[in-house]
């Protein structure tokens, strides 16, 4: 399971649009994805290790209701938020009325 | 949202029949149907965490991509609370690659471990998490989606203890 680099992925969660949650544990950071101002989903990351293993990636893949690959593009950049926003709209997650 | 507890049937054809008329009148509503665990059932889901059965999901020797369990839990427990909820949540208990994966589809939860009890502190976490967050947010800062889970969570939630540590 290949590992991706904590701080980057975080520092480009937040470029897609995610935004810190007011809520943390000690050892994790809240991320949460909002669309026209509602909070859709909700994901966390590491913000103790240098790099995210491959049970947090499992964990946030399926919090971002991505497959690996998209998370992993995700997190790298390749997936733009335009793209994201297409799949998340797909699952039907956002509200009809939107 | 607004909830009313009702009682009802669901006949052979699979359709619902409320006992009593609910005090509405042409309206789209939403409708959770909670079914009464059996007695068979609840000890089956007992057994599952226990059973030589399920070791599979502690053994790191073999491949488990079509290997689920599952559990009930009553009480979640996380590093400094401990919930009680009025009936068993059903979740799944799964490995994926080398790791395990705790979920709970109604709850849109996942937790995930190298081990089992990992897992299942993961899952603690995430359910604290949005029982917290979901409710210091009002209603218009979730999504439809998001306002059923919380709706559902707090239904489920009979008490939360604090740890005396925490």
């Amino acid at each position: 399971m290949p590992t991706l680099d904590a701080k980057k992925t975080y520092k480009n969660l937040k470029k897609k649009g995610f935004e810190d949650s007011q809520n943390r544990s000690d050892d994790h950071k809240y991320l949460e994805f909002r669309h026209n101002g509602k909070v859709v989903l909700y994901t966390k990351i590491s913000h103790g290790e240098k790099e995210l293993g491959g049970s947090l990636i499992g964990q946030m893949k399926r919090q971002c209701k991505l497959e690996k690959s998209d998370f992993v593009d995700l997190a790298n950049c390749p997936l733009s938020l335009d793209d994201y926003v297409v799949k998340l709209r797909a699952q039907g997650l956002f509200d009809t009325d939107e | 949202m607004i909830a009313f507890e009702t009682k009802g049937l669901i006949d052979n054809d699979g359709f619902l029949t409320v006992e009593q008329p609910i005090a509405l009148r042409n309206r789209k509503v939403r409708v959770l149907v909670l079914l009464p665990e059996d007695q068979e059932n609840m000890e089956w889901l007992q057994a599952v965490s226990s059973n030589p059965a399920f070791d599979f999901l502690a053994d790191e020797d073999e491949t488990y991509s079509n290997k689920q369990a599952s559990l009930a839990p009553e009480v979640i427990v996380s590093k400094t609370h401990t919930y009680t909820l009025f009936g068993p949540l059903r979740c799944l208990l799964e490995k994926e690659d080398d790791y395990h994966v705790m979920s709970c589809e109604i709850l849109d939860l996942v937790g995930t471990g190298s081990t089992i009890e990992e897992a299942e502190q993961s899952f603690a976490e995430e359910f604290e998490y949005i029982y917290i967050r979901y409710n210091a947010l009002l209603d218009d800062e979730l999504t439809k989606r998001l306002q059923s889970i919380k709706t559902i969570l707090n239904a489920l939630v009979k008490k939360v203890d604090t740890h005396a540590h925490a």
